[in-house]
């Protein structure tokens, strides 16, 4: 009889009909239907009364099963997804709370299960996201949005939801723009920060959306697109740190990828206690080792570069466009007082950022900044950094001079406070470092003057000024600042002829890498040049290593090369002895001396001895390497070592220190004060200890432990046992029998106690 | 011993006041300030033997129809029943229609008499809301509410103002045959090819436990379906009827400019309301002459007919009920097809 009483059982028990649909679908397909029909007809109801509707729960519970079964009888629920959709759309505003999120849930559901595709659920919610006034509403939305994006674009990226959704950002912000903008196109500035963020997108579509939010009428969406810009990708960066690191506290994102990290690792620890406690079977050892290959697999997918990343002011398209309207749409004075001070210069620094990444010109902006480059102005600081951001050798002198010396007359002279004129002083040398030119030679020699400052940092300050010249134009500073290198190598060259002068637009070409001569050479000196033999196993796998690089690692190596690298030197000088260990290296060198003695001789000098007048013939190096291998990440990172180390040499030897255009950097408005010096102050100390306190926590473990909630512990179980119970056991009897000395050890200690109760035994 | 201080305290208290000429009298320490200031005051009625309206009762116990305890719902009900005013307005109808779906029986019973107090004039209007509660009891997941839908149906039918009946039959024809056909177990969704016969349906699932039960609900179910078939497809209304459906004729041509009366939607290939194109069971098909409902009807009908072939098997009443209504529709079919 069960089955009968089953089947009474089944109109109310919704989740035993799914069940059983599950399994058999033909057979209760009658069962469904009377489900079916019982909620087309409470729709109907609703349709006439939605805030009036009375029996949401039941309601809820048909909108979840039909949802669940819909895949078994395609044909019966081929209008349920549209259904829910018009319903969502006509009542969301009056639809009670829970109601709303189970049909959100149940048209996700259907979209998991291939009923409805990605596409329409985002067509179908996406408008709710401005038109709801419900917060929470929203923010659920907001969640399932992302959700759907990130599972979308897993695995492989799909363009054709990815521009959909992008199309609907666009007329979002489109539409809202004007001269009455509504803060709506927030929405999909934030979708698209966050997007950004995990990036699920990266292409520059996105960020012609932001362009386009940073262009918008509104100011909270202006500023959000151009918070974007500046600090999305240290953003993305942290993200994606954190991803590698497989930390999974991914606070917001609730997706299966999280769920499926989280799932691993307790597998692993459970088998392995398993393991621990059960006998030891073949068939365990297997489980445990196929467990830990899948992590493993997983760890090195995580730790594979998915997407070049570039930042999000690179993929700008039409930048001196974006950088102009920016400029005199929220800056110049003819669009109004819209934006605060604090606005101001986040725009500012995004156009400066613009201007100096791209080396755009946007003269219109230098004279703005005048207005601003006072000691007395709010935040100058920041305008500062902004004239130094926006400065690069593209820029016309005459443009950027009226700056400087205004900047040199308010902030550098004799009346100002030693930090004004250190920031000043600071100020121009990083105007200076991007664009040389812009500054006559007697006014740099009298911002030179302030070395002998009797202020530390306003004397630094002159001297960075001095050492910047010495290596750019020596010859604009006056003589007994050149210093003896630089005016050694002054009258070199005007013996020579060949006087070189700082020129406007002239850029120094680079050809090839830089410092290429140097891998060549250090190559050559640890007898890595082995391509034409063919590869060795073994160094293949070092090949493929080559490609990653890991920070640690390389360290180490360094460290171990050294060593090899002296043993090299014995090989070379008795190479008949054979007793090596490096027998690659061996084979190498002889296979160097039978093709060419010149070569050989060349290197064995270059290793016995670290003479600088030892010269690689630079082009030859080039020409060399370039042809015949391909450089490895490895590889840039140890030329990046080589020439720092020979950049110090230089410096040590009376060479020149290259001076790297960096127009790309920022700059960091509080370096621009220089080092602080002196003593701290009694709030700066505070706030240092405070900063250091943030992440410890004071007190007992046991207060900690007690202030949590806790069951019973043993102790206490033991002090509230009955004494009755207590009183023939050992830990009492045991107190009568005890010797005199060891009673007279408790009575002390009791004693000692009470005398002082806050210590503890 | 005391403080001096306390001394001298207590000493005061007991000081006679001086009072002087032309200085106000100082007050007593247990003077209570009595004034106040406000800008408005307002002084709502306030009496014991307060006498409510019928009107404010009448909404009370309107607002008490959907109480949680049963009991007061039915209560409520019976009050509102002798207590009907003249003209009922909306706020009644949106309140009692969803007790048609209550889990109570003793509720739905003093809903269906409450229902049958009301007078027709002003039920009218609300007929389309009240069907479609009456629709949702037909397909209810409850047998007994089930069980019961077919009363309030039935009422609706026999209902003295011709309206009323006409609004059930032409709004919602198709959905109601539908419901019937969930109603009493017979599959109308699937039409069996040629050659192939329907499914015998299922007459222990109508209504309730008991078998006794089961033949009143069936033969209930059947009366309200025989009526709506007769209301739908037979063209002989009564003269109330005929006379509302009749428009006086001002001049010889005012036929040729009226919505032309023996078609159904005369502006369906407009195609104005797109929205509700291919949905069975959710909306409100226009069905207002015969000719459409029989179209409508021809679809199901052979289900329907499997269907009252099996009840005529089972005899006694129910087997009687069937026959007449399979001899209705045999004429119905003869009729029609003789005018095509």
């Amino acid at each position: 009889m069960p089955k009968r009483r089953r089947a009474a059982l089944l109109p109310s028990n919704i989740a035993l009909l799914q069940n059983l649909i599950r399994r058999d679908p033909g057979s209760y397909k009658e069962e469904f239907l009377v489900q079916y029909r019982h909620y087309a007809a409470q729709k109907e109801i609703l349709g006439t009364n939605p805030s009036g509707f009375h029996d949401t729960e039941a309601f809820l519970e048909q909108i979840g099963f039909i949802a669940q079964v819909c895949t078994c009888y395609p044909n019966e629920t081929k209008e349920y997804p549209e259904d829910l959709a018009d319903l969502l759309k006509t009542h969301h505003s009056v639809l009670p709370v829970e109601l709303r999120e189970k049909i959100v849930q149940s048209l996700v559901l259907l979209r998991n299960r291939g009923i409805i595709s990605s596409e329409r659920l985002i067509q179908v919610i996406f408008p709710l996201l401005t038109s709801t006034n419900s917060k929470s509403f929203r923010k659920d939305i907001y969640t399932t949005l992302v959700r759907i994006l990130k599972n979308a674009n897993r695995n492989t990226k799909t363009p054709k939801l990815n521009r959909t959704v992008q199309t609907l950002l666009f007329t979002l912000l489109e539409s809202t723009d004007g001269p009455a903008a509504a803060p709506d196109g927030l929405w999909a500035a934030k979708l698209t920060r966050e997007l950004w963020r995990r990036s699920i997108w990266d292409d520059p579509r996105t960020v012609e959306i932001m362009k386009q939010a940073a262009l918008h009428g509104n100011t909270k969406v202006a500023v959000a697109g151009v918070s974007f810009f500046l600090g999305v990708d240290r953003e993305r960066e942290r993200a994606e740190r954190k991803k590698r690191g497989l930390v999974d506290d991914d606070e917001s994102s609730s997706g299966a990828s999280s769920d499926d990290e989280k799932d691993d690792k307790p597998q692993i620890s459970g088998i392995k206690h398993r393991m621990g406690i059960n006998k030891k079977t073949g068939k365990r050892a297997r489980k445990l080792e196929a467990a830990m290959r899948a992590v493993k697999k997983k760890e090195k997918g995580a730790s594979l570069p998915t997407q070049l990343n570039f930042s999000a002011i690179h993929l700008l398209h039409d930048p001196q466009g974006f950088a102009e309207r920016l400029f005199s749409q929220t800056l110049s004075r003819s669009s109004g007082n819209k934006f605060t001070l604090e606005q101001r210069i986040q725009i500012l620094n995004l156009v400066s950022r613009l201007i100096g990444v791209h080396k755009l010109s946007v003269l219109g902006l230098y004279s703005y900044l005048l207005k601003y480059l006072t000691p007395k102005q709010r935040n100058v600081t920041q305008f500062m950094a902004a004239t130094a951001q926006a400065s690069h050798d593209l820029v016309p002198p005459d443009v950027l001079s009226p700056v400087i010396r205004k900047i040199a007359d308010e902030f550098v002279s004799d009346g100002v406070a030693a930090e004004v004129a250190a920031a000043g002083l600071n100020t121009i040398r990083e105007i200076l470092t991007r664009n040389p030119l812009a500054i006559e030679a007697d006014l740099l020699q009298d911002l030179t003057a302030y070395k002998g400052s009797k202020s530390k940092s306003v004397m630094m300050a002159a001297r960075s000024l001095i050492g910047l010249y010495r290596d750019i134009a020596p010859d604009m500073l006056s003589r007994k600042d050149r210093g003896k290198i630089a005016s050694m190598e002054m009258s070199a060259a005007a013996a020579a002829g060949e006087v070189k002068k700082l020129q406007f637009g002239v850029e120094n070409v680079v050809q090839g890498i830089p410092g290429l001569e140097l891998l060549e050479k250090w190559r050559k000196e640890q007898g890595l040049d082995k391509d034409d033999e063919g590869a060795v196993p073994k160094d293949a796998d070092d090949d493929d290593d080559a490609w990653e690089v890991d920070v640690s690692d390389s360290e180490e190596s360094d460290s171990g090369w050294i060593d090899v690298e002296s043993e090299v030197e014995y090989n070379v000088s008795d190479e008949e002895d054979g007793d090596d260990l490096n027998p690659d290296a061996a084979e190498e060198l002889s296979d160097d001396d039978d093709d060419d003695d010149d070569d050989d001789s060349d290197k064995e000098e270059d290793v016995e001895d670290n003479q600088p007048n030892k010269r690689v013939r630079t082009e030859d190096a080039m020409q060399t390497l370039m042809a015949t291998k391909i450089l490895t990440p490895a590889d840039f990172q140890k030329l990046d070592e080589l020439r720092t180390k020979a950049g110090l040499d230089k410096i040590l030897h009376g060479g020149k220190a290259a001076s790297v255009a960096k127009h790309e950097d920022t700059v960091d408005a509080a370096s621009l004060l220089g080092p602080k010096t002196g003593k701290a102050g009694k709030e700066e100390r505070l706030a240092a200890v405070m900063e250091g306190r943030q992440d410890r926590q004071f007190g007992s473990k046991k207060s900690k432990k007690d202030s949590q909630p806790h069951s019973t512990t043993n102790k206490e179980k033991a002090r509230k046992k009955n004494f009755i119970m207590m009183i023939h056991k050992r830990d009492v009897q045991g107190k009568n029998k005890k010797s005199l000395r060891d009673k007279q050890k408790v009575l002390r200690a009791h004693i000692e106690r009470q005398k002082n109760p806050k210590r503890k035994r | 011993m005391g403080s001096q201080k306390k001394k001298n305290e207590k000493k005061k208290e007991f000081l006679k006041p001086k009072l002087k000429v032309g200085k106000t009298k100082p007050k007593p320490t247990s003077y209570t300030e009595l004034g106040f200031k406000a800008k408005a005051i307002g002084l709502p009625e306030q009496s014991i033997t307060k006498t409510h309206t019928s009107r404010e009762t009448f909404d009370h116990y309107v607002s008490l129809a959907r109480h949680h305890s049963h009991t007061t719902r039915r209560e409520a009900l019976t009050y509102l029943q002798t207590h009907l005013p003249e003209e009922v307005d909306s706020s009644l109808f949106t309140s009692i229609s969803p007790l048609i779906l209550d889990p109570t029986s003793t509720v739905r019973a003093a809903a269906l008499s409450l229902v049958h107090a009301i007078p027709p004039s002003s039920f009218a209007p609300h007929v389309h809301l009240i069907s479609l509660y009456i629709h949702s009891a037909m397909t209810h997941l409850a047998p007994d509410i089930r069980a019961d839908s077919s009363k309030f149906l039935l009422f609706a039918l026999k209902a003295e103002d011709a309206d009323i009946p006409m609004q059930v039959v032409t709004r919602s024809w198709e959905k109601t045959l539908h419901c019937f056909g969930s109603l009493l177990g017979w599959d109308l969704a699937t039409t069996p090819g040629p050659g192939e016969s329907v499914p015998a349906a299922n007459w222990n699932k109508v209504g309730n436990a008991t078998s006794l039960d089961r033949i009143t609900n069936a033969s209930e179910h059947l009366d309200a379906l025989s009526l709506f078939l007769r209301l739908g497809l037979s063209e002989n209304l009564t003269p109330e009827m005929q006379a509302q459906r009749q428009v006086p004729l001002y001049h010889a041509d005012t036929s040729k400019h009226l919505i032309p009366r023996n078609t159904t939607a005369p502006y369906a290939r407009l195609n104005l309301f797109a929205d509700d194109k291919g949905r069975r069971w959710t909306t409100v098909s226009s069905t207002e002459d015969i000719g459409a409902r029989y179209q409508i009807l021809k679809g199901i009908l052979p289900g329907i007919l499997a269907g009252l072939d099996s009840g005529r098997r089972l005899g006694g009443e129910i087997g009687r009920k069937c026959k007449h209504l399979i001899d209705f529709l045999d004429k119905v079919k003869q009729e029609t097809e003789k005018l095509q």
